[in-house]
Parts: structure tokens; sequence; C-alpha cells
């Protein structure tokens, strides 16, 4: 089946389309929203859609701009004929028609019945119009959608082409025999074992293996029993052999025990004795002790009594001798006090002979100092006297400074220069002689002036001639006039400010001025080197300590008294000075006799209380050596008269050693009687025998207890053979093991033969849908490279989920869901191709293919591959129609172009 | 199936193997429709 032309009225956004197709190749390009899919969807329900549909289907076909009925026609060719089917969707009054080239011509429900015919699908209530060759009509979004659905939804078809291909494979596939012997093993199978494999509890197989486990633990519970009973027999008889043992053990130990008691009651008095014993020769010995402890103390305090009154001698005549040597201490002491306070007297005297001259000579030089200064400030009183009177005189003089001379002497140029310009200009009137009186402007003009006439004048001469004289120049002259006035006025008013008659003047008293700035300036140079502001404070200051250096020299001349006040003052300074001097010496003098002197008298103090101390300490000690011999003599005087004399104490002596000497002997002879028994080997003995008596009462105890527990099995359970027991269990233990093992062969049997029939199943499934694969990787090698393969598998009646396979990828198979979009795309695209072309056999070896925007997620590159696809598909007889909105990309396609214009 | 089962029956050289063929075998022909059954 191929399609040859379309043609589409009304169909939503499409007026009128008339689209011719090539058997091959085809491509539809143009912009979005141009009406492709709507074109090639009309084809499609042209094909598929009655046309008396009513409802959403034919609301989805209405134009939204124009009223008119949708229509659509598709030219075709089928079975060897061209065909023409027109369908106007007009609900209940809808129309179809159908017409074969050069034959008939069906029309209503007859048309759609036979197109149905034509085209190889069935109309069966419920099945949607979309499913309709939807493995053929790729759909936008479509083209990334696992196939496999629709694979299978071609499957009888694939199977009836695929069987034609061998028919064997599908002869056995579907024999009846073998399908009821695959069924009944799986059955058995299912029946025997659970799906993880093991046997199921109620299966022959389960109850066997069961019974065999029973019959082997009877078999274990009958040995079990068996060597128990064995154990307990044996157990009996060592029990009592142990209980033999014990007692003849027994009939040896008690005698020994029974000897070493009796030794040790005879060791335990024997103790007692010897304790007491031991006590008596104790006190003897003390006693005797005391007696020769006192003994000997009273020969050691009768020696040491005469020890110290022999030693006590040599000090009571140092202690005489040091009391004299500390009196010639104390002699010599006097003797250094006198010289010192002699040695004070004179350095105070020559101490005060040395102030006063040291007073009268500072009188002296105040003195010579306040005169100094009161010099100097008369000089500095006559030359401030000389400073005040120039300031006087300065005062009284015009206040005129050089600026002030320079600004005066440029006033009075300025009206030199007007009065100059002036003259130029003005014309002058000298009387060189007159007969007649002459006035000029009402003033006598006598012979010789001269006049400067600058304005208009009159000049009478006598009575009879007035003349008037007018002076050339005009506005300039009256200019200058005028520049003359100001120059005046201000030179006038600036010296009338300057209080000076005239600019010369002013000269002067500048001069003066400056004259008198320089002698003062002198003045005050003079007063500053004589330190004038400092005078009045120094002179009296050096007043005031020349009184008070006469007021210090009048009270020591007052308070002195004998040679030194019968020296007369000195006459001057130098005499002041020398005798100064003098005394300076004197008082050093004195002063070196004081200093030895108290240092004769501190070392003397040193030597006395050297002395004292030694004398103390030396009292000290005899004193001390005085009270030992005191408390000897008591303690010797004591002791006597506590022990006695010495013949009572001798007696008393000999008695104790003779009682120390019988508490020794009797505490010696029970010692070596008990040394005799050997106590602490006794004691080992005792309790050796008493752990062996436990021993054997342990021992005899738990051989009764475990021959009562033997003889207790024994006599248990005595109703029937243990031997006869575990023999009837071990016939059965072989009887079941043996029906165990035939229902295992007959389980594994069951299994090996559902393994080797579906083994043979998919063996032939393989077979089957061989050329369907091959188809596949033919196409899958266009774009993914040699060795690309598809994985697909039949089994069950059914295609499987599919692989893809790629050689060199170490991961294997990869299923189509975990492909990425664009593989998605065109691996799907190359099993609808490859189903097509095995469906293609009943359609006349063609079938059309239609791509809408199918490749959406592949590169540029990947297309290209596409295109060898594709073109490999139309070589091999089908139609491709492929739908984009870019075109560039399937230049290479070689296809019928085919342009959508505007809607 | 039943050739390689009666292959395997035959090997001696693998006693329980074939004895579970023969088994199987046997079970197969119990399958089997018999037509005097």
């Amino acid at each position: 089946m191929r399609l040859h032309s379309l043609s589409v009225r009304n169909y939503r956004v499409l007026r009128d389309v008339q689209v011719e197709l090539a058997p091959g190749l085809n491509l539809i390009g143009a912009p979005n929203e141009t009406g492709k899919s709507t074109l090639i969807e009309a084809a499609h329900r042209a094909l598929f859609l009655k046309a008396r549909v009513t409802g959403k289907w034919r609301e989805a076909m209405l134009s939204q701009e124009r009223a008119d009925h949708p229509e659509v026609a598709v030219s075709f060719v089928a079975h060897g004929r061209t065909w023409q089917v027109v369908k106007k969707f007009a609900g209940q009054s809808g129309q179809c028609t159908l017409m074969e080239e050069g034959g008939a011509t069906w029309r209503g429900d007859e048309a759609e019945a036979r197109l149905a015919e034509v085209l190889g699908v069935t109309t069966a209530a419920g099945r949607a119009v979309t499913d309709q060759w939807a493995h053929l009509w790729v759909r936008q979004g479509e083209s990334g959608t696992d196939p496999t659905e629709r694979v299978n939804e071609q499957k009888g078809a694939l199977l009836s082409r695929l069987e034609r291909v061998d028919a064997t494979v599908v002869s056995v596939m579907q024999s009846a025999l073998d399908s009821s012997l695959a069924a009944r093993f799986q059955e058995q199978q299912d029946a025997l074992f659970q799906r993880n494999g093991e046997p199921r509890a109620q299966s022959p197989l389960g109850r066997s293996g069961e019974e065999w486990n029973r019959a082997r633990e009877a078999v274990a519970a009958a040995q079990e029993r068996c060597a128990a009973l064995e154990r307990s027999a044996a157990a009996y008889s060592s029990a009592c052999e142990a209980l033999d043992r014990a007692e003849a053990e027994a009939g040896v130990v008690a005698p020994q025990a029974a000897g070493v008691e009796t030794a040790l009651a005879r060791v335990a008095e024997l103790r007692a004795v010897e304790a007491r014993q031991a006590l008596e020769a104790e006190a003897a010995r003390l006693h005797l002790e005391s007696l020769l402890e006192a003994e000997r103390q009273i020969e050691s305090f009768a020696e040491s009594t005469r020890a110290l009154a022999e030693a006590l001698a040599p000090d009571e005549r140092a202690e005489e001798t040091l009391a004299l040597e500390e009196d010639q201490c104390l002699g010599r002491l006097e003797t250094a006090e006198s010289e010192r306070v002699s040695a004070v007297a004179a350095r105070a005297a020559a101490q005060q002979a040395c102030d006063l001259a040291v007073s009268r000579l500072t009188v002296m030089e105040k003195s010579a100092e306040w005169h100094r200064w009161e010099e100097r400030r008369k000089v500095v009183e006559a030359l401030q006297t000389e400073d005040r009177r120039l300031a006087l005189e300065l005062a009284a003089l015009p206040v005129i400074d050089s600026g002030a001379l320079k600004t005066l002497t440029t006033m009075e140029k300025s009206r030199d220069e007007a009065a100059a310009t002036l003259r130029g200009m003005a014309a002058g009137v000298r009387v060189l002689a007159a007969d007649q009186p002459v006035q000029l402007d009402g003033v006598d003009l006598v012979a010789g002036e001269e006049r400067v006439l600058t304005t208009t004048a009159e000049l009478v001469v006598g009575r009879g001639v007035r003349l008037r004289l007018t002076p050339g120049g005009g506005a300039g002259l009256e200019a200058a006039l005028r520049r003359q006035a100001e120059a005046d006025e201000s030179l006038r008013s600036a010296l009338t400010s300057f209080g000076v008659p005239s600019v010369t003047a002013a000269a002067e008293v500048l001069d003066r001025r400056r004259q008198h700035d320089g002698e003062r300036l002198l003045l005050r140079k003079r007063l500053s080197d004589l330190a004038a502001d400092e005078l009045p404070a120094r002179a009296a200051a050096a007043a005031e300590a020349l009184a008070a250096a006469e007021v210090a020299l009048a009270r020591q001349e007052s308070s002195a008294a004998g040679e030194g006040a019968a020296v007369p003052p000195p006459d001057d300074l130098a005499a002041a000075q020398a005798h100064c001097r003098q005394t300076a010496a004197g008082l050093t003098a004195a002063q070196s006799r004081e200093v030895a002197a108290a240092t004769a008298r501190v070392s003397l103090d040193k030597a006395l209380a050297l002395v004292r101390k030694r004398r103390t300490d030396h009292a000290a000690a005899l004193a001390g050596r005085r009270a030992e011999l005191e408390r000897a003599r008591a303690r010797h005087e004591y002791l006597v008269s506590t022990h006695g004399e010495t013949t009572a104490r001798q007696a008393a002596l000999a008695l104790a050693k003779e009682a120390w000497s019988r508490a020794g002997a009797s505490l010696e002879a029970t010692r070596a009687e008990l040394i005799a028994l050997n106590p602490e080997s006794l004691e080992a003995d005792r309790d050796r025998l008493r752990r062996a008596i436990e021993d054997i009462g342990r021992r005899r105890q738990q051989a009764e207890t475990a021959r009562a527990i033997a003889r207790s099995e024994l006599t248990r359970d005595g109703g029937d053979d243990p031997h006869e027991r575990l023999a009837q269990a071990v016939a059965w233990e072989r009887s079941s093991a043996e029906t165990a093992a035939h229902a295992r062969r007959d389980a594994e049997a069951i299994k090996l033969l559902h393994r080797l029939f579906a083994e043979e199943q998919r063996e032939l499934a393989a077979r089957l849908i061989r050329p369907l694969a091959e188809k596949i990787n033919a196409y899958l090698e266009c774009v993914f490279g040699p060795g690309a393969e598809a994985v697909l598998t039949f089994e069950d009646q059914a295609f499987g989920a599919f692989a893809l396979a790629r050689p060199g990828r170490l991961a294997g198979a990869v299923p189509f869901a975990a492909l990425s979009g664009g593989a998605r795309e065109q691996v799907a695209a190359a099993m609808r191709l490859a189903m097509a072309e095995v469906l293609a056999a009943g359609y006349d070896g063609c079938l059309p293919l239609v791509f809408d925007d199918a490749f959406a997620h592949s590169d540029p590159a990947r297309i290209q591959s596409l295109l060898r696809m594709l073109d490999l598909a139309a070589r091999r007889g089908l139609q491709i129609i492929v739908l984009t909105c870019t075109p560039a990309d399937y230049a290479g396609l070689g296809a019928r172009m085919v342009a959508l214009g505007a809607p | 199936v039943a050739a390689r089962l009666l292959a395997a029956a035959q090997d001696s050289s693998r006693t329980e193997e074939a004895e579970i063929a023969q088994a199987a075998l046997r079970q197969l022909y119990l399958a089997l429709p018999q037509p005097a059954r």
C-alpha cells in the first residue's frame, strides 16, 4: 500500500491543500503552526474514521473560521490498483466514496467496509481510531516510547508473515500435543517445587523426604537410648568400686588421726606450763636487773660527785680573774671619757672663734656689695631722668615720620606743578613805570610789581583808562586753575593736620625726632646693660643680706665670752679673710682631737662589754656546774637511803641471782619436752589426716549418688529391648530412604522434562523471530555502526522487552528504558521500519511510515546516520513521510520536498 | 526432547543423570496419549 496524493479542505487550519507524494522518500517541511501534523492526521482520519462520525471526533476536525464541513480525499495504490477515497465529515449526513481506478465505485457503508478490506484492518467496536496503524504512524511526542507494545499489537500479523519463512518452527510451536506436554510438565513441576526450588511439603517428594527425616531421627534416638543404658551400667560398677576403695582407706587413716589428737593434747598442756614458768623467770630476771641497776647508779653518782667537785675549783679562780679584769677596764674608760669631754670643749671653742671670724668677714663682704649696688643705682637714676626729658621733648614735636614727609613732599610737588602749568597759560602784568596810579581789579599796582592774570581782570590807569585783560587758554586755563586750587587746598589741609606750617618745617621736625630716637636708644642700651629693671630688687637684697649678717655678728659677739671676744675686729677685708683661715685651721685640729677621743672611748666600751659578757657567761656556767654537783649528791643520798648500805645490798643481790637461776632451769626442762613432741609436725599431720578423711567421705558420697542414679536408669523403662527397637528404626530408615530416592529421581525427571521443553521452545522462538531481528540489525547498523544488534525475545507467546547491544561496550546490552532520549527515538524507528518491512509482504511489499517530528532529540550528526536508515527503508520498498520544522537538517535525504504555505 | 533423554539414559559414565533421564523417559511415555488406554 502506497499513498499517492492528499487533498484536504476545511479541516481545522487547512482551507484547501493538495499534496502529491513520491513512492519512496517524502519530506514535508514547514514552520510550526502551518498544519503539517493536521495534514497527515486528516489523511489518517480519511482512511480509518467513518464519514458519519459525530461528537468529539468531528468537532476536533472543524475549522474555527469556516462553517463548511471538513472534506478529505486520499489517493493510494493497493493490491496492484489505484484507489481514491473521498470523505466529507458532515455528521449523520457524512459521505464516503471509494473509487477504484478503471473499476467500480462504492458509497456509504459499503465504501467504508470495502476500504477496511483493502487496507486490511478491522473496525471492531471499542478499537480506538488512533490505534489503527499506530505502528506506522509516529505522532509527535511518541517517537521515544517503547515500541514493544506496538510490536505485540501486530504479533499475529508478524507471526503469520514470519512462519512463511520457517513453517516447521511454527508448526511445532503451535502443536497441541507439544503445548499440552509442556503445560503438564510445568504443572507437575509447580506441584513438586516452590518458586525458590525447595520441594513442596505436601508433594510426594516432600512427604517422602519428611518421612526419611523422621526415620533418621528415630534411628538416632534408638542409638542414643542404647548408649545411655550402657553408660549407666558402666557407671554403676564404677561407683561400687569407688565405695570399696573409700572404706579401705578410712580403716587406715582413722587410727592415725586419733594418735595425733592425743599428742596434740599433751602439747597444749606443756605450753600452759611453759607460759607460767616463763613469767616466773622473767620476774626473777627483772628483780635482779633492778638491783644491779641501783648498784650501778649508786657507784656512778658517787664518782660523778667527786669529779664535779674537783672540776669546780679552776672555774672559781677564773671568776676572780675576770672580776679584776673588769675593774681595770672601767678605770681606763673613765680616763678616755675625760679626754673626750676636754676635746669636745676645745672643738666648741674653736667652732665659736671660727664662726665669729666668718661672720665678721661676711658683714664686710655684704657691706662692700651693698655699696656697689648703691653706686649703680645712682647712675641708673641719672640715665632715666635724661630719658624722660627726651621723651617729653619728643612728645612736644608734631608726629611726622618718613611716610608723612614723603606724602607732604609729593603734595607740594603736585601743587608746584599745577602752579607752573597755570603760569604757563596765564598772562603776566608788570608795571615797568607809571606816572599815574595803576590798579588791577581795584588793587594798586606799583612799579616793578608783577601780577599774573588767570582770569579776566580790569586794569585802570589813571582815571580815564580802563583796560580789560583776558588771559588765553580757555577751558584749559580753568582746569589748571581748578587743579592748582585743589592741590593748594590738599597741601594746606595736610600741613594743618600734621601741625606744621610748611614742608620744610616738617622735614626739620623729622630730623629732630630721629635725633631724639637715637639718643633714647643709646640710653636704653646702657640701662639694659646695667640691669636697671633688676637693680632695685638686687640693691634691696644686698641691704637685707648686710642687715642679716650684722644681726648674726652681733648675736655671736654678745654670746661670745673669753678669748674670742678679746680678739679685736679686723681692719680690712684681707685681714678678715686671713683671720678666718686661721680660725678654720684651729677648728680642724680640734675636730680631729675630738674624733680620736671618741674613737678611744668607743673601743674601751667594746672591751668592757666583752669582759662583762665573758664574766656573765662564766658565772652562768659555774652556777650550772654547782647545781649539777648538788643534784648528784642528792641522788646518791636518795639511792643509799632506799637500798641500804653496801653490806645489805650485796646480800639482796645474791638472793636474787639464785631465784633467777632456778626459774630458768624449770623453763628449759619444759621446753625440751615440747621440742621432743614436735608440735608443728603434729598440727600438719592433723590437717593432712582431716583432709584425707573429708576426701574419703566426699568420694564415698559421690559414689553412692552415682550408684543410685545408675541403678535408677537401669531399672527405669525396662519393658522393651532397646537393641530391638534400634534394629526396627534402622529398617524404617532404609525403607524411607529408598522411597525418598525414588521420589527425588522422579521429581528431578519432571524438572528435567520441563527444562528441556522450555529450552526447545526458546530455540524455536529465536528461529521464528530471527528474520525480524536481522532486519532491525540492518537498520541499527546504519545508525550505531557495524555490530550493533537488537536483543529480542519471544516467550510465552509474546515479544519481551527490547535491548540494544553494541560492540566494545563493557556494560553489555542496554535495556530500551535505559537508553538516552535520542537513542530511544532511533532504536524505536529501526524497530518500526523492520516491523513494517515484514508486514509489507501483505501489502504488495510496501507500507507508508509517517514520522511527525520524530527525531527532536537527535543531534545533527546522528540525523545524518538516520538519513541512511530511512534511505535503506525506502530502497527496501517502504514509503517514508517525514514531517519536520527544520527541513535543512534533511537536505541530504534526497526526498521529495513537499512545502506547505500559510494555511 | 525424547532424543536428548534417550542419549542421556544410555550414558553409563554418569549413573545418576542416566537414572533421572530414564525416569524422565518413563514420565514422557506416560504423558503421551495411549490409544489403548
